[in-house]
């Protein structure tokens, strides 16, 4: 039995341009097991994802077995072929479609030449039957919600026959119902002898459902445990190499002066009666579930999310913010959640990322920018924040994660601004760059900004914050003092338990 | 999508009986089966057309050399039917195997060298064009026979011939489209392009084909337009491709990919169709038409954003997420 | 980015070379001064187009109605002249339609957000339309003799008029593109507007101003393309639609957005000029010229794109041979 492995890699490496992404990575999964993948963002789990699914094709002396028999993966149609599939966190199928051609798209046995629609509607009946849910087979995709278009895309692996159903992430975008529908659905796929590989960045999530799990860092296999055997301080050490740290650190002074304060912020469907106060040279933080209303809060703040009630009063006086052009003009600045979306033009220079908000006050007499001025005023916040490589021409996306946030905290440096709101503003960077940008943002508190941290990482906000507001389905529902906070007290708040 | 789709075809049938209604109280003379009929038999090229454009631009393609493709094969064609003992099965087979000679040197160049559909169409319109002209040296294709010409206004059964072809189009596309692996991929390429391939989808065939289809639809037509106007000039069809487009957009096919019906797209015709009809009936000056056309299509064209917009606005109540990102979250 | 951009305009610029070598060799009248100002002369109208163009796809937008834009100005040009009787104010009239009708694209699309592309195929509709309803389908021709100075004059002898406002406008939208703030945001918001959103930037004000522009120089262009042959008609211009956009994507703008360059229109405009040109002095048939553009256009492309090509055909192989 325990040595009954429907797939084993050995000898994993992926290379892109010099870069080892992968690095002699080995992968052993049980039939019929639940089998995490863990580890930090960048250690390479979504490219072992992709060799394992025939997206990426590894590099020389892979080996790959399949039921004890040594195969290659050619491309991601034959590794569905060959018993496994992926179920990707957008899931990744055709909006444009219904339910039974995404789940029968692809399947040779009924997606022919010619189609046989009633024979497509069997199996498609079939496999969501199968995986215990009721959807309606001539659906379009994208009338779905995202709990259901999950639902479909197991229907797909089923039907294909899959021994192994990757997870990419897959209650990120459930609600806690949901998330109890899918173990279900993973306990189910068990007792049928189809095997998970399940990847999450919740332990809870991972603790509750894996048998066993694997750990990687920087491209790099570190250990695979049967999950009794391993504890969270252990995974987390497994994980990063080392205890996660942070250094909590105080603020220097803070004035009473208020810089920014809500008053009853109110919209529908996004948060409700929101009312705080942001004093000078102070750090709020801001925590709850994703899906609190956080980001939308932190978005109506910045004008790009139009308020249905309330005042936001900015050093005293009340001001409507109708764009984000305007909550620049008042000087507050947004970080935001998605650096590559909405925080930087990727294929723009360094330089120009970082002056793109003030463009107007670089203007010499001809209402040209000057050039010179602009490169100065670049440079002084490329050394402050210690952006690596120091090269104003250097374009953004070449960047890595940790530099690249230093460039957007930078776009708002120079703007001078009085309130910055940043929204999980380590997201995706490591952990030394994380540490680097905590300081960043003490820093800026002690030279009399107001800075509100929007995080989930709950140590991140006990370390960075000097007050902490706990969001819960829109609401506020509890504001507790840093010293008085600890991490249990804040989850405890944030589920409402 | 589904019901948008039908939302959307039954607004634009509504229009077209609107516009029809407007018509017909004006001028009593467009509610007549000989005026319907001219109204058909007069748009059965667009409506040829349209039916392959369709499928181009649900794959989030575009192709703006249909109407240089429009002249190019009806002068072969032309040419052809003057070669004695020539007949309806060989201007058949010259007229479809040029349109798809020239249709897969546009999907060629779009699928395998990953320059984007209009910017290759826009070249590919000058190159049919001029090699068109400089070839017959501005010349026109006269003096046709009259098994061909007569083609246009002979009936089977009682059906004159472009209407049993155009039927045959829309029941051939139809069947593409709904009932074939291929037809199936155009809509899924449109619609998730970057994981169209991962389902086993080749993108470069179901593009080349749709492009290919596109000029096979052309040359199909190119023999009608001979046979209709009886000479072929060699600047036939210029600026068709925006007619064509026009009809399709219309019909409430969206140039982004993914969506697009052919029902939507006959209704596009027949508005485009019924309006030029109407304003010559109605004695209005002709130039009004093209106010009236722009019009049409920005109002249509507006309208579906805005709808859409209202739609993802109900959708995105939040509060859907709850779950704990917090605790031991790394 | 940067390398592939830069190895377009190389690309380019030795084919415009090349092409200059050969049309020299072929025709000895070619490299004169006189042809060559005539070549600037000829490539003028359907720059000045270019010029707006390529702003507009340097944004990932596209404008089909500059074509209408400029024959709705030669209208609104000689109509306004018929009734003030004065030639600066009708000019002004007809620059100032010009900026109403980009505004009007500029308002659908930025306000409202409906794809360029729908919205301009629309519009070159809707604007030929009004201005066939001006004109009631006429073509009018009653100017004054200083109308023509614009298409048919001359500077310091033998400089054309037109050349000198191409250039100007050249390098003024140059200047636009490259030094102002606004021209550092329609490259931001061609390269990622949603994070020019985030960033402060009204990226709906940006596209507004985007589409005024080309359709002022839409209408300038079509106050010259009027001006040269001495008549006002609502499909003037519609010829020079495709040929700017080809010659704006030919010079290295994206059309997919975030980059592109003045120096590249010109360039772009300037082998489509020389290609006519040259080959009319070799007496090749005009209609050869279609073919060749056409062909330019691909060609060019086709060898920008070669890396693309090469990784195909090495898969291709790979898959079948294997």
């Amino acid at each position: 039995m325990t040595s009954d492995y429907i797939i084993q890699l050995k000898h994993i490496s992926k290379t892109f341009g010099g870069i080892k992404a992968l690095d002699d990575v080995s992968l052993d999964i049980r039939r019929g097991e639940v089998h995490a993948l863990v580890g930090e963002n960048g250690a390479g789990k979504s490219t072992l994802i992709k060799v394992l699914s025939g997206v990426h094709f590894p590099d020389d002396g892979a080996e790959i077995y399949i039921n004890n028999e040594k195969v290659i993966i050619r491309n991601p149609m034959d590794a569905i072929r060959k018993g496994i599939s992926v179920i990707y966190q957008d899931i990744s199928l055709f909006p444009n479609l219904t339910v039974a051609e995404n789940i029968c798209i692809g399947n040779d046995e009924v997606w022919k030449r010619k189609l046989n629609w009633s024979q497509i509607q069997q199996l498609a009946e079939s496999a969501i039957a199968k995986v215990g849910a009721a959807i309606d087979p001539y659906m379009m995709l994208k009338d779905l919600n995202l709990a259901s278009q999950q639902i479909v895309a197991i229907a797909r692996a089923i039907s294909f026959d899959a021994s192994l159903i990757i997870m990419d992430e897959p209650t990120s975008t459930l609600s806690s119902g949901e998330v109890e529908n899918l173990y279900q659905i993973i306990d189910n796929l068990r007792k049928n002898n189809i095997a998970v590989l399940f990847i999450s960045h919740k332990f809870d999530e991972i603790y509750h459902v894996a048998a066993r799990v694997t750990i990687l860092r920087d491209g790099k296999f570190i250990a695979a445990h049967d999950i009794q055997d391993v504890d969270r301080p252990e995974l987390i050490r497994l994980m990063v190499g080392r205890d996660v740290e942070y250094i909590s650190m105080n603020a220097e002074k803070i004035w009473d002066e208020e810089v920014l304060k809500v008053n009853h912020l109110s919209k529908k469907g996004n948060f409700r009666d929101i009312s705080f106060t942001l004093r000078k040279g102070e750090i709020i933080g801001i925590t709850g579930l994703v899906g609190s209303g956080r980001s939308e809060l932190a978005k109506a703040i910045f004008g790009l999310n139009k308020p249905d009630s309330g005042e936001i009063i900015l050093n005293g006086s009340t001001i409507t913010i109708a764009s984000s052009n305007d909550a620049v003009q008042y000087g507050i600045g947004y970080v935001p959640e998605n650096r590559q979306l909405e925080g930087l033009i990727g294929k723009s220079s360094v330089c120009q990322n970082i002056t793109l908000s003030i463009l107007k006050s670089l203007c010499n007499s001809y209402k040209c920018v000057d050039v010179t001025k602009e490169r100065q005023l670049a440079q002084e916040y490329v050394e402050k924040l210690d952006v690596r490589p120091k090269d104003l021409d250097k374009l953004v996306g070449q960047l890595s994660g940790g530099n690249q946030q230093k460039v957007v905290l930078a776009k708002w440096l120079v703007t001078n601004p009085k309130v910055l709101i940043t929204d999980e503003p380590t997201s995706g960077v490591d952990i030394g760059a994380k540490i680097e940008i905590h300081k960043v943002l003490r820093q800026l508190a002690n030279n009399g900004i107001g800075v509100i941290v929007i995080s989930s990482e709950l140590p991140e906000i006990l370390a960075v914050s000097d007050k902490i507001l706990i969001m819960r389905q829109g609401s506020i529902v509890s504001v507790i003092d840093k010293d008085l906070a600890t991490q249990e007290a804040i989850l405890a708040k944030a589920l409402g338990a | 999508m589904n019901d948008l789709l039908k939302k959307r075809e039954f607004v634009m049938f509504m229009m077209l009986m609107v516009i029809s209604l407007c018509i017909s109280l004006i001028a009593p003379a467009f509610l007549t089966p000989s005026n319907l009929l001219s109204i058909v038999m007069n748009n059965i090229i667009l409506a040829i057309m349209a039916m392959g454009m369709t499928l181009v631009i649900v794959t989030s393609g575009i192709d703006v050399s249909v109407g240089s493709q429009l002249g190019f094969a009806a002068i072969f064609v032309g040419l052809v039917a003057l070669i004695p003992g020539s007949n309806i099965f060989t201007v058949l087979v010259v007229g479809v195997v040029s349109g798809i000679v020239l249709g897969l040197l546009n999907g060629i160049l779009i699928a395998g060298a990953e320059i984007p559909a209009i910017v290759v169409t826009l070249g590919t319109m000058n190159i049919f064009r001029g090699s068109l002209l400089l070839y017959t040296n501005g010349k026109w294709v006269t003096a046709l026979p009259a098994w061909y010409t007569s083609l246009y206004n002979t009936s089977v059964m009682g059906i004159p011939i472009p209407i049993i072809i155009l039927l045959l189009v829309i029941g051939v596309t139809h069947f593409i489209a709904q009932h074939t692996r291929l037809g199936r991929s155009i809509y899924a390429l449109g619609g998730n392009p970057a994981i169209a391939s991962r389902v086993g989808i080749n993108t470069g065939m179901v593009t080349m084909f749709a492009f290919a289809y596109m000029g096979a639809l052309t040359g199909i037509s190119s023999i009608l337009y001979g046979a209709q106007l009886a000479t072929i000039d060699p600047n036939a069809g210029t600026s068709f491709e925006l007619m064509v487009i026009s009809a399709v957009v219309i019909g409430g096919a969206n140039v982004l990919g993914g969506s697009g019906s052919l029902l939507g797209s006959l209704i596009g015709v027949l508005i485009l169709g019924v309006l030029q009809n109407g304003i010559i009936l109605m004695r209005i000056e002709p130039y009004w038409q093209n106010v009236v056309v722009g019009l049409i299509l920005i109002t249509a064209v507006t309208l579906d954003v805005v709808n859409n917009r209202k739609k993802e606005e109900r959708k995105k109540v939040i509060y859907v997420a709850e779950e704990v990102k917090a605790g031991g979250s790394i | 980015m940067i390398g592939i951009k830069r190895s377009h305009e190389l690309i380019l610029l030795l084919f415009f070379i090349g092409l200059i070598i050969i049309m020299s060799l072929l025709a000895p009248s070619f490299l004169t001064i006189n042809n060559l100002l005539s070549v600037t002369q000829q490539m003028s109208e359907f720059g000045i187009l270019a010029l707006g163009v390529t702003v507009i796809i340097i944004t990932s937008g596209i404008d089909l109605s500059v074509g209408s834009i400029a024959g709705l100005t030669t209208i609104v040009i000689a109509m306004s002249y018929g009734w003030s009787g004065s030639l600066v104010a009708a000019i002004l009239l007809g620059i100032l339609a010009g900026a109403l009708c980009g505004a009007f694209n500029g308002v659908l699309i930025a306000k409202i957000g409906v794809p360029p592309m729908l919205v301009t195929l629309g519009t070159m509709t809707f604007f030929n339309g009004i201005a066939l309803v001006l004109s009631k389908g006429n073509a009018i021709s009653d100017f004054p003799e200083e109308f023509y100075f614009a298409g048919q004059g001359y500077l310091f002898g033998n400089i054309p008029v037109q050349t000198v406002i191409f250039l100007v406008l050249a390098i003024l939208t140059s200047l636009l593109l490259s030094k102002t703030p606004w021209g550092r945001r329609v490259y931001a918001v061609g390269n990622n507007s949603v994070a020019a959103v985030f960033s402060g930037v009204q990226v709906d004000k940006v596209l507004l101003y985007v589409y005024i522009f080309a359709g002022i120089m839409a209408a300038i262009s079509g106050w010259i393309i009027s001006s040269r042959v001495s008549t006002a008609r609502a499909d003037l211009g519609a010829v020079y639609l495709m040929q700017s956009i080809a010659a704006t994507v030919l010079g290295g703008t994206n059309i997919a957005g975030g980059s592109g360059t003045i120096f590249g229109t010109v360039i772009g405009v300037s082998v489509f000029a020389v290609l006519a040109n040259g080959l009319n002095l070799i007496g090749v048939s005009p209609f050869a010229q279609n073919l060749l553009m056409g062909l330019a256009l691909i060609v060019v492309l086709l060898i920008s794109n070669m890396s693309i090509i090469k990784r195909k055909i090495t898969i291709f192989i790979k898959l079948n041979f294997n």
